[in-house]
């Protein structure tokens, strides 16, 4: 299996995760003009995924969560701040219930 | 000093044994370092007796030892054979030895460390708990707050850094406490009659020995000045074992000279970080590119490199901490070499990897050790490691989802030796 290191560019998931890499960028480099903080909050974002199979599944629907919340709170006051309360949240448990309940506020 | 010597109490009337417990992992000699306090109450005149609880696997517990002695003799008279107690119990233990910070923890909050009666001898080194490895944030516990609790719940606390004392003498830490113990000056017994001891069991004498002698100087470094515990107590950063911040000196180097920490295949790398990137983040890069081309290749740190650039324009703080470029810089090399298949079969077939299991298991050199590896993948792990269109036909189709359940759903073993 570690050979597989060539052929890892072609696989399935190897294409998945650069798109999602260069989405979660992209979605940096769009707020990053006007709020650095908020900027640096969303790359802090990518610490909620970790580890393979089940837990990294559960961090990445985390992950995305985070992400579509971003355009509501860019709409209020210190999203930064705000985007940072809900990543904690998401660290809470694995099964984002604690992000749930933080995102029903 | 208050050396405990039962019959000399204050209180003179009671004689009561000299109570010890011993909180070890599975591997770090707690048992020899029983079995070395009893020789060395056996062969100066005093009963002893010890006990052992073991603790479970996987770092959830430790092992506690117990012991207990009492002298054979007091005031020229022979005192009559004891009945010794076989467990610790709170409140009524002298000498707490601890071959970790968290089981030092641990046995404060167990009641055996209380401030009327207990030293408490600890190494402030970590060996992380299962349940600070799984969880899903920073779950490890703040060693200053155990640290601060010892110092107020025992009489004297003599630490130091014993798991670092026993690598650099090539030792193992139940030397080093033991040493530590006699350091302490709370056994009636003298350091020569601590190093016998060390001689009776035969074994690694010398190098047992010269961990004993790290051990014993610690308990003066930390209790330095006794009177003024404020004083006393060393900046943290001086204490604490590494909390996983990098070490100043290659953070330094790497923002002055970036080249030097890399080799020949990453020269053109490391210079684009010197020309383009914030000198706050270049430690950051430089193990990123590190990482990425261990992970594939140097194209793929070419890549990250772009991916981090693409942010430098919104770089605010270009020549201060560059917080926005230094954090893309670690979380991007951190999903770029996301854990997959591959990935963990490399770590698997690693060299470092058998030497630590050789370690572990201590393996002698005229044996043979072999590894099975227990697998138990699922659909997905081995969609993801097969071409893109192929593995999109494989993880829809039910056809092979029930085959691959067929073979995997019992788990697969496979030796890797």
């Amino acid at each position: 299996m570690a050979r597989l290191k060539p052929i890892r560019r072609r696989s399935l998931r190897f294409g998945q995760e650069q798109e999602r890499i260069d989405n979660w960028l992209a979605t940096t480099r769009l707020y990053a003009p006007n709020d650095y903080n908020l900027a640096l909050q969303i790359i802090e974002c990518q610490q909620v995924v970790k580890g393979y199979g089940e837990t990294h599944a559960n961090g990445m629907k985390n992950f995305n969560k985070l992400m579509g919340a971003i355009p509501n709170l860019a709409q209020q006051g210190d999203p930064g701040a705000q985007l940072l309360r809900l990543r904690k949240a998401a660290l809470a448990d694995e099964n984002g219930i604690a992000l749930d309940l933080a995102l029903a506020e | 000093m208050t050396t405990l010597s039962a019959p000399e109490t204050p209180m003179g009337t009671r004689l009561r044994p000299i109570t010890m417990a011993i909180m070890a992992m599975g591997g770090e000699g707690g048992g020899v370092l029983s079995d070395w306090t009893v020789t060395l109450a056996e062969e100066n005149g005093y009963y002893a007796q010890s006990t052992s609880v073991p603790g479970v696997a996987q770092r959830t517990g430790a092992t506690i030892y117990y012991v207990e002695l009492f002298p054979k003799e007091s005031h020229g008279l022979r005192n009559p054979e004891p009945i010794l107690g076989t467990m610790p119990t709170p409140g009524e233990v002298d000498i707490v030895v601890a071959s970790e910070l968290m089981e030092g923890g641990r046995a404060i909050s167990r009641g055996f460390v209380t401030p009327e009666r207990t030293t408490l001898i600890s190494s402030t080194s970590r060996t992380y708990s299962m349940s600070e490895r799984t969880a899903v944030g920073d779950g490890r516990v703040d060693s200053q707050g155990i640290i601060d609790a010892a110092i107020v719940c025992s009489t004297k606390f003599v630490r130091g850094d014993f798991s670092k004392i026993a690598d650099d003498s090539r030792s193992v830490i139940s030397a080093v406490l033991f040493g530590a113990l006699a350091g302490a000056d709370v056994l009636p017994f003298s350091r020569a009659q601590f190093e016998d001891a060390i001689r009776a069991g035969g074994k690694g004498v010398n190098t047992s020995l010269k961990a004993f002698d790290g051990g014993y100087s610690s308990p003066v470094a930390s209790m330095k000045p006794p009177v003024n515990l404020s004083i006393g107590m060393r900046p943290p950063a001086a204490e604490l074992p590494s909390d996983g911040s990098p070490d100043p000196a290659l953070v330094a180097q790497a923002t002055a000279n970036p080249a030097s920490l890399v080799g020949a295949k990453l020269q053109v790398q490391v210079e684009r970080i010197a020309a383009e990137f914030p000198p706050a983040a270049r430690y950051m890069l430089v193990h990123g590119i590190k990482r990425t081309t261990e992970y594939q290749d140097v194209k793929y740190a070419n890549e990250y490199l772009d991916r981090v650039a693409s942010l430098l324009p919104y770089e605010t703080d270009f020549d201060g901490d560059a917080k926005l470029t230094v954090e893309a810089a670690r979380f991007t090399a951190l999903w770029m070499t996301y854990e997959d298949t591959t990935r963990v079969a490399f770590h698997k077939v690693r060299g470092r990897r058998f030497q630590r299991v050789h370690k572990e298991a201590q393996v002698a050199e005229n044996q043979i050790m072999q590894v099975h590896e227990y697998l138990h993948p699922q659909m997905e792990e081995i969609s993801d490691t097969l071409p893109t269109a192929l593995g999109r036909w494989f993880l829809n189709s039910r056809l092979m989802n029930k085959i691959v359940y067929r073979i995997t759903h019992r788990g697969i073993k496979i030796a890797t030796t």
